[in-house]
């Protein structure tokens, strides 16, 4: 294990950047060190950067282009070791502080206000540092993965548009609309519902009802990129484009999270419970949103153009075409999915009976409304996307959100596995069964299973990173959008 | 329900074992003394670089055994009664055990092959193929004092245990018997460029020299090896990879018609009908002019696998030898090759062969074909990944070299948004043939 240990110059950027990281704390309490929030700010993203950058040089500078997974499992960082589980506190700590604790980031906050005031006229908030932060680490990482991935030009590349719609569309498009228009809602183009569970809230929707034809296209564009778009780029391409090319969560867990990604768990257990979680989750958000629009377009009679009652009419006609469609298209090959999703979406209509039936203007099943979503906000948009999603990656690996939580993520691997042209394709009977494709598949995907019978991989869960294809040593996987779709329609 | 016992657990036994029980005709018995669950040879490389756990390098999931009809052995077979069909096997625990089989089938492999060198026993010298040889190297190489190394052996095997070694930061030399790396399979052109790759990770090659000694300082442990050519090489691990011969040791007094390994017929049965042999033990007693009775590789291995499995469950099934088809990767520079693409030492006058690579990646092709009706006959390829199936096809219809050349696209498997080399590569053909 020699050779493998981290070496001098690898451990001197590491120190940088945590240093850099007490240096952003201490902002928190500059009043007492006497210097300004705004220099430790500065100082402290310039040490970071300094340490991501360096340890990317002295892991990768001296190696030619290849596979750079020596010592991946006998380190301690990305073997569940001692520096593992003290970085999941670290990180724990810090999406606790920023969801819970806002008044003690305080100090750090008001390091950012410069940055703030250039980008949208206002002070930065929690949600701004945020925003720099998690932007910064995907840039940061992102040029690590570049660095260790640079003999593959789809990682290149998919790792640019990453970089580019965090960057982008995440964090200075918002800012700059905010700019031009004050009543806009912070509206990331690419983040659709229902990851983006509150676009449809009232406070959002009157935002963009307020802001003019800019925000009601806006809101249009929010409704066509669920129901139209989605559906069109993932029969063409599955759902990579969306989760492993644009999305923010995704982004992060492929750059920063990369480290970590064999540490999924690819046991038949954990696919069953990562079915069951997943697709309850998309019920729960869909019933809660559906519940929420419906109790404030009721209340709200006359101020909205929509009435409850025609909301509620064309939703359940879009499930009930979608019952119809999966109960009398659907394929033999589908049976199992097929009859998961029928039940899922049985579920549907009893929860919009109950909205119907049962609810006063605060009451879904007789729980209220706002109960529901603030409940769901709590535990699923903030505690398990952020905590566990994030904050457990050096030990659950980088796409536990993206696998057993994100609602998003349901509704396009249901696309993926019913209507999609995206496979992995096997390349006859090459595979050798060594098991580097199931250990990295960040989904915990058993790919070898697969490509050891010589099947095609068709998994809802497949995020397309196409990291199973470049571990092979037999270039058995490959990433395709030619396979037979099974169109139901 | 017959008895069938199967000796050995690797690719060959264990993908048997899989696909018999299924079945209600037969109680299968798996025997290994090797490891409790199946693991894939191929990943030994992968376990000792930290790639991998030793749990992910199993092919299928604990409880896939756990709960399979499969009553696994972990011992070691000692004597084979085939009068009345018996086997004795001892546990690890040293006790012994008879049993009796209605079916036996052999797939116990190979050993490293080592020559009589003076001092092979010293520590610090290890072959690679046996779980245990892995501990061996890890404890000689996992030492401060390891900083020199020596591979013996220009082959597949060989350049693992280079990259291995290597990856730990020893100074790491590759003496090989031939004029360039695995020229003993590969075309002259194919074993420079790999030889090219290999040296660019700082790996030493001695070419045309054997070793003739181990040396050693303190009488127990290696400390270089004496080279043919007279040049002494420093070295604290030596790994022999001369190649593998089958694990037959234990069949000497069993009456099993013997040659290098377990000869077998069509329906990879030994002279006795109850006795099966498969995978690297198994020689066949007749096969393809352009074949080898003994294919020591894991495509072969799982292919018998399969064979087996089909005979003993629908019977009546022959084992036909495909197209040939292998794969490797030489540290970063994936190979795969299908067909027949014969090395320059032994290729014909009938075969001719046509080399393209680019100059500064490591990038390459090989075609060879049939001088006489440009029939096309083989493929090799050098960091370009090609379908299998495509070639099947070609290989299958006898197609010319002519239109495997000008619609070598649809072969096409590199990854997306990959440089592709086609154009670059007919250019060169009909540059060269016209």
């Amino acid at each position: 294990m020699l050779s493998y240990q981290t070496t001098a110059s690898q451990k001197g950027f590491m120190y940088t950047g945590l240093f850099g990281i007490a240096v952003l704390i201490s902002a928190g309490i500059s009043n007492t060190l006497g210097t300004s929030p705004q220099v430790l700010a500065a100082i402290a993203l310039g040490l970071v950067s300094v340490g991501v950058l360096g340890y990317t040089y002295s892991s990768y500078a001296s190696f030619g282009p290849g596979i750079k997974n020596n010592g991946v499992v006998f380190r301690s960082l990305t073997q569940r070791g001692v520096w593992a589980y003290a970085s999941a506190v670290g990180l724990t700590a810090f999406y606790v502080l920023l969801y819970f604790f806002e008044r003690q980031l305080e100090g750090i906050i008001s390091g950012f206000d410069p940055l703030s005031v250039a980008l949208s006229g206002k002070p930065a908030s929690q949600w701004f540092v945020y925003g720099v932060l998690y932007t910064l680490a995907i840039l940061l990482f992102g040029i690590k993965f570049i660095a260790k991935y640079r003999h593959s030009r789809y990682q290149v590349i998919r790792t640019i548009s990453v970089m580019f719609f965090q960057l982008i569309f995440a964090f200075l498009l918002p800012e700059l609309m905010a700019r031009l228009n004050g009543d806009l809602p912070y509206y990331d183009l690419k983040n659709m519902w229902p990851l983006n569970y509150y676009l449809f809230d009232q406070y959002a929707v009157d935002g963009f009802i307020s802001a003019k034809s800019l925000g009601i296209g806006l809101l249009i564009f929010g409704i066509v990129s669920i129901l139209v778009i989605s559906p069109i780029l993932t029969y063409k391409f599955g759902k990579r484009w969306y989760c492993s090319w644009v999305c923010g969560c995704g982004g992060l867990a492929e750059t920063a999270g990369d480290a970590f990604r064999h540490l999924s768990d690819n046991s038949v257990r954990a696919w069953r419970l990562e079915r069951w979680m997943i697709h309850s989750i998309l019920v729960l958000i869909t019933l809660s949103t559906v519940g929420v629009v419906h109790s404030y377009l009721r209340e709200g009679a006359g101020k909205y153009w929509l009435s409850a009652d025609l909301f509620l009419g064309f939703f359940s006609l879009l499930v009930l075409l979608l019952v119809t469609l999966l109960y009398f298209k659907r394929r033999e090959w589908l049976a199992k999915d097929a009859k998961r999703s029928i039940l899922i979406v049985g579920a549907f209509i009893v929860g919009l009976s109950g909205i119907h039936f049962l609810s006063d203007n605060y009451h879904v099943f007789l729980i209220p409304t706002y109960t529901l979503r603030s409940a769901y906000g709590f535990f699923i948009g903030s505690i398990f996307s952020g905590v566990i999603g994030t904050g457990f990656y050096p030990l659950l690996g980088n796409r536990v959100w993206c696998r057993f939580g994100c609602p998003m993520a349901a509704i396009l691997g249901i696309q993926q596995k019913l209507f999609s042209k995206f496979q992995i394709s096997t390349n006859s009977g090459q595979c050798i069964s060594c098991g580097n494709c199931s250990a990295y598949c960040e989904m915990g995907i058993d790919v070898r299973s697969y490509a050891q019978k010589q099947q095609p991989i068709k998994r809802a869960s497949c995020v397309g990173c196409g990291i199973c294809s470049e571990v092979c040593p037999r270039g058995v996987l490959r990433l395709e959008n030619t396979a037979n779709p099974n169109q139901l329609l | 329900m017959k008895e069938v016992y199967i000796i050995g657990n690797g690719v060959a036994g264990s993908t048997l074992a899989l696909n018999l029980s299924s079945s209600d005709n037969y109680r299968v018995h798996l025997i290994s003394d090797e490891s409790d669950f199946f693991y894939s040879r191929t990943a030994l490389m992968y376990l000792y670089m930290g790639h991998l756990t030793p749990e992910q390098t199993e092919p299928y999931e604990r409880s896939l055994w756990e709960n399979s009809k499969i009553h696994r052995i972990r011992g070691q077979v000692i004597a084979l009664k085939r009068e009345e069909k018996t086997l004795s096997y001892t546990d690890q625990d040293g006790k012994a055990h008879n049993a009796s089989y209605d079916i036996l089938v052999i797939a116990t492999g190979s050993l490293p092959r080592f020559l009589d060198w003076p001092n092979r026993s010293l520590k610090g010298i290890s072959g690679l193929y046996h779980l245990s040889d892995l501990k061996h190297i890890e404890s000689y190489t996992n030492t401060s004092n390891c900083k020199e190394a020596v591979i013996v052996g220009g082959g597949l095997i060989g350049v693992e245990l280079a990259e291995m070694v290597h990856s730990r930061g020893i100074d790491t030399t590759l003496v090989i018997r031939e004029p360039y790396f695995w020229s003993s399979v590969l075309p002259d052109s194919d074993a420079q460029l790999v030889q090219r790759h290999i040296e660019s990770h700082g790996v030493h090659l001695r070419t045309e020299t054997e070793i003739s000694a181990f040396l050693s300082d303190d009488g127990t442990k290696l400390s270089g090896v004496q080279l043919q050519s007279g040049e002494q090489l420093k070295a604290q691990f030596a790994g022999v990879c001369i190649g593998v011969t089958p694990n037959t040791g234990f069949l000497a007094e069993s009456g099993l018609t013997l040659n290098e390994g377990i000869v077998v017929n069509e329906y990879l049965q030994t002279n006795d009908p109850s006795i099966y042999a498969i995978g690297d033990c198994a020689e066949l007693s007749q096969h393809q002019s352009d074949r080898r009775a003994i294919e020591a590789v894991w495509y072969v291995a799982r292919e018998m696998a399969e064979t087996l499995s089909k005979h003993l469950l629908e019977g009546n099934t022959a084992y036909k030898q495909s197209h040939w088809f292998n794969s490797a990767k030489f540290f970063d520079l994936e190979y795969q090759t299908y067909g027949q693409v014969s090395s320059s030492a032994k290729r014909k006058n009938s075969e001719l062969q046509f080399h393209w690579h680019t100059q500064k990646q490591h990038k390459g092709i090989t075609l060879s074909y049939s001088a006489h009706d440009r029939k096309f006959l083989g493929v090799n390829t050098f960091g370009i990944r090609l379908k299998q199936e495509v070639f099947e096809q070609w290989l299958n219809a006898s197609e010319s070299i002519d239109t495997v050349v000008a619609q070598l696209d649809l072969a096409h498997f590199d990854p997306e948004f990959s440089k592709t080399y086609y154009n670059d590569f007919r250019y060169a053909f009909v540059s060269n043939h016209s």
